[in-house]
Order: C-alpha cells, then structure tokens, then sequence
C-alpha cells in the first residue's frame, strides 16, 4: 500500500500484473450540525482524450449507477469499511475511446443551506483490488475548505496499454456547476 | 368475483394489483420428477408447462411473447432481465424540452441526473403533500399549516417543504419519496431543476378546475404530470382524489 501527495501518480496494472479492475472507495467525516449541513455526494466523470466527458450523459452517481458503455459502477460501500462511496471499474470493459475517469466529491447544491467543504474532515481516496486489499490511498490536504463546493479526489488514467491513478485534490469554489462547466456534464 | 379483504379499509383500490396464484397444474410441487432432472440441476432451466405450451397464460400478460405468436422455444428458456421501472417507461419529454404543460401536453420527466442533484423548486403552490418510500403521508400549506408525518432527511432538511412561498423537494434524497402533489394557488406554478431546466403550468386548465402537479419517483427518474381537480376543492378533497391519506408522525416531535 502506497500513500500519495497531490499531484503524484502511480501505475497500476504494470507494477500488478493481471489486475482486471479497481475498486475506487472515497470517504469523509462532516462536523454534525443541527442545521442544515453539508451533504457530498459522490461521482465518477468518464471521460475522452480531450478530458471532458465523452457525453453529457457519461458520469456515475447514487442516481445513475453506471453508464451506457459500462466497465463504470456506483457500488454501495460496505458498512464493515470507513468507506462512504466506493466505484468500481472493470478495466476490460471501459470502452477505448476512454481516457480517464474522474473521481470528485461536490457538496449537494440544495437551496437550503448547502454549504462547503469546511464542514468536511478527513477527507480520502483509495484504490483497491477487487477483493479489497488497498493499494494505493490519498489523504486530502484540508485547504481553504470554507470556500470549496467540490473536490477532485483522483484520476484513473491510461499511459499507453497500461492503467495510472493520480492524485488530485483540485477544489473548485462554483461546485458542481463548475464541474458539469469543465467537464462537459448535462445536469 | 374479485376478493377485495386484502383492500379493507383502502382508498386505492385501483393502484392494488393482486396476483391470481398459479392453478396446482401448472405448478408442480416436484419440477424434478415432472422433467426427469435433478433438482440441483441449473444446466437449462426447466420451463413451465404454462409456458410451454402457451395456453394457460394469462391473455393479458405482456411480459413475454407467447408461442402463438412466432417465439421459439429456444428464446423462451432463455432467462431474461426483467425490464426495469425506467425501461418500461413510455416516452415523455425530459424537463426542459417543454416550455408548458397543457392538458394535451401534461407530463414531463427529470431524468437521473436531473433528479439527482440539488432542489426542485416549484412556485406558484398553495399547498404540497407528500407519501414517503416508507408509505408515511403528510402535507404542508404555503401559511406552514402541517399535518401528518414530516420526512426529514439526512442533511437535516425536510424532504419537502416551503421555503418563503416556494415548494422545495430535495433530490439529493429523491429516492425517499414516492409522490407528491404540488397544488396552485390561483396563478401559473412552475418547476425548476438544479441546471436551470424548467416548466410551466397553468393555474387552471380547463373553466372551473384547478391544476394540481403531481411528481412521481419512478426508478432514477421523477415524472411531473399536470391534473385538475374542481376549483372549489378544499386541500382534503384534493388529497382524497389523489388517494392520500395523512399518516400520524407517531416519532414527530411535539410542536
């Protein structure tokens, strides 16, 4: 098991020969509240060789559990791990046009009261082989957490033939509008 | 003559579906014996003589081509996905593809995405109700008058709600609903998703009726469909036609 700093990227399926897939788990402590409190929800952005969604449609969240080209899916995390989200990706089944897939967390932009990342502790990434057994982890630095709506947490790539995963921790200050911006997404 | 002692008591019997049990014949207590295999055997599936034969079908059924109508025998021991709720959709427009919803034009569908993120704000309601995933009924008026059982969410907000004389459902938590009516007050209402993709209805569709927009989860997706009811409907009335009936908040805390 290998902990990453932002920025850095390891490869996956090179150094673990015969590895069919990943399992991405994010998870997160909120600072409870009896208001209104922050909610992050989780997504993966499936994306093309120009970075952003290979359609408007191309993204997996609690309510739309995988794509149309599959190898992508929302997963429940089990309740026996700290994870609170887990995707998994099946490497053989994401399609070639498939250059990477974006994994983030946005504060769910609800009228009421919707909030930001300062609410958010121990925020962090980590990929596992299918059966659980980690590889690599990414702690998210907390920074400016009271002015971030979402949060890039990582990125599986390919590198030629083989499967990379860097580590993010981008937070964007517009939240989702600004991901659905950058990436292409129609919400 | 249908038995109706399963429906005492209900205002749906309409929405109730029983399914008649298989005659004995068509079901018997030992397949293995009937086929000749194993019972452990999942080589093939074994098929029914209900399907087998086509005959003791039911007419009405649709879920599968019958052998009358050209299928093998091959394609009906194939086990098949039952469709899901969002498959067996007829088409509707998506919201914001309809500026307006008519009474020719009544219905449109926030489709998972849609549905998924952030509030769906409705103007122009006097009143909403609601009936949870878990069956529990309540309603709210634009003053706060409020009877039944609030469902309050995660996020410490309440699933749907008025915030200033605007009806908010938080789709974040979509999934805890099953219906909802959003009833108007006397002028249009509109319904306005997290993007900005939106509709509008009129107050009245018709002389002397009153719309009343109703939102259905199916699935991952969220039907907005325009009705009218009577004008001169009180809210209990509305609720009534609609089959709602409020359930007692019994874990509410006192107000």
């Amino acid at each position: 098991m290998a902990t990453m700093v932002a920025g850095s990227n390891a490869p996956l399926t090179a150094e673990n020969p015969g590895l069919a897939g990943v399992m991405v788990a994010m998870g997160w402590q909120t600072t409870p509240s009896n208001g209104p409190q922050s909610e992050l929800t989780a997504m993966a952005i499936v994306c093309g060789a120009d970075g952003r969604a290979v359609t408007p449609e191309h993204l997996v969240f609690f309510n739309q559990l995988t794509t149309a080209g599959g190898g992508v899916r929302f997963s429940e995390a089990p309740q026996a791990r700290a994870d609170v989200e887990q995707i998994d990706v099946e490497f053989s089944r994401v399609p070639a046009e498939v250059a990477k897939i974006a994994f983030l967390a946005y504060v769910d932009p609800e009228l009421r009261g919707p909030g930001t990342f300062g609410a958010v502790r121990s925020a962090y990434i980590r990929v596992a082989r299918p059966d659980g057994s980690e590889l690599l982890r990414f702690d998210v630095p907390q920074a400016h957490g009271e002015r971030i709506k979402a949060m890039m947490f990582g990125e599986l790539y390919r590198h030629r033939e083989d499967w990379k995963f860097r580590a993010l921790g981008q937070g964007y200050e517009n939240g989702l509008a600004g991901v659905a911006q950058d990436f292409g997404l129609a919400l | 003559m249908r038995d109706r002692r399963g429906l005492s008591g209900s205002d749906v019997p309409f929405l109730t579906r029983r399914v008649r049990e298989q005659p004995a014949a068509a079901h018997p207590s030992s397949p293995a014996s009937a086929h000749g295999r194993s019972p452990l055997d999942l080589s093939a599936p074994a098929s029914t003589p209900a399907v087998a034969t086509g005959q003791s079908r039911n007419p009405l059924d649709l879920s599968a081509p019958s052998a009358g109508r050209g299928a093998t025998a091959a394609a009906q021991r194939t086990p098949t996905r039952p469709a899901s709720p969002e498959e067996r959709l007829y088409p509707a427009p998506a919201l914001g593809e309809l500026r307006q919803l008519t009474a020719r034009d009544a219905v449109v569908r926030l489709n998972p995405r849609q549905a998924g993120v952030g509030s769906l704000v409705v103007t122009g309601a006097r009143g909403v109700a609601w009936e949870g995933a878990d069956r529990t009924t309540g309603a709210q008026s634009v003053h706060r008058e409020e009877i039944g059982t609030p469902i309050q969410t995660a996020g410490n907000r309440p699933l749907l709600s008025f915030v200033s004389r605007d009806a908010v459902l938080v789709l974040r938590h979509a999934r805890e609903l099953r219906r909802a009516l959003f009833i108007a007050a006397e002028g249009p209402m509109t319904a306005v998703a997290f993007a900005g993709a939106g509709v509008a209805v009129h107050g009245s569709l018709g002389a002397g009726q009153r719309t009343v927009l109703t939102a259905t989860r199916i699935g991952s997706v969220l039907e907005l469909r325009a009705e009218s009811v009577p004008a001169d409907w009180d809210d209990g009335q509305i609720w009534r036609e609609f089959a709602f009936t409020m359930t007692v908040g019994l874990g509410a805390p006192l107000r």
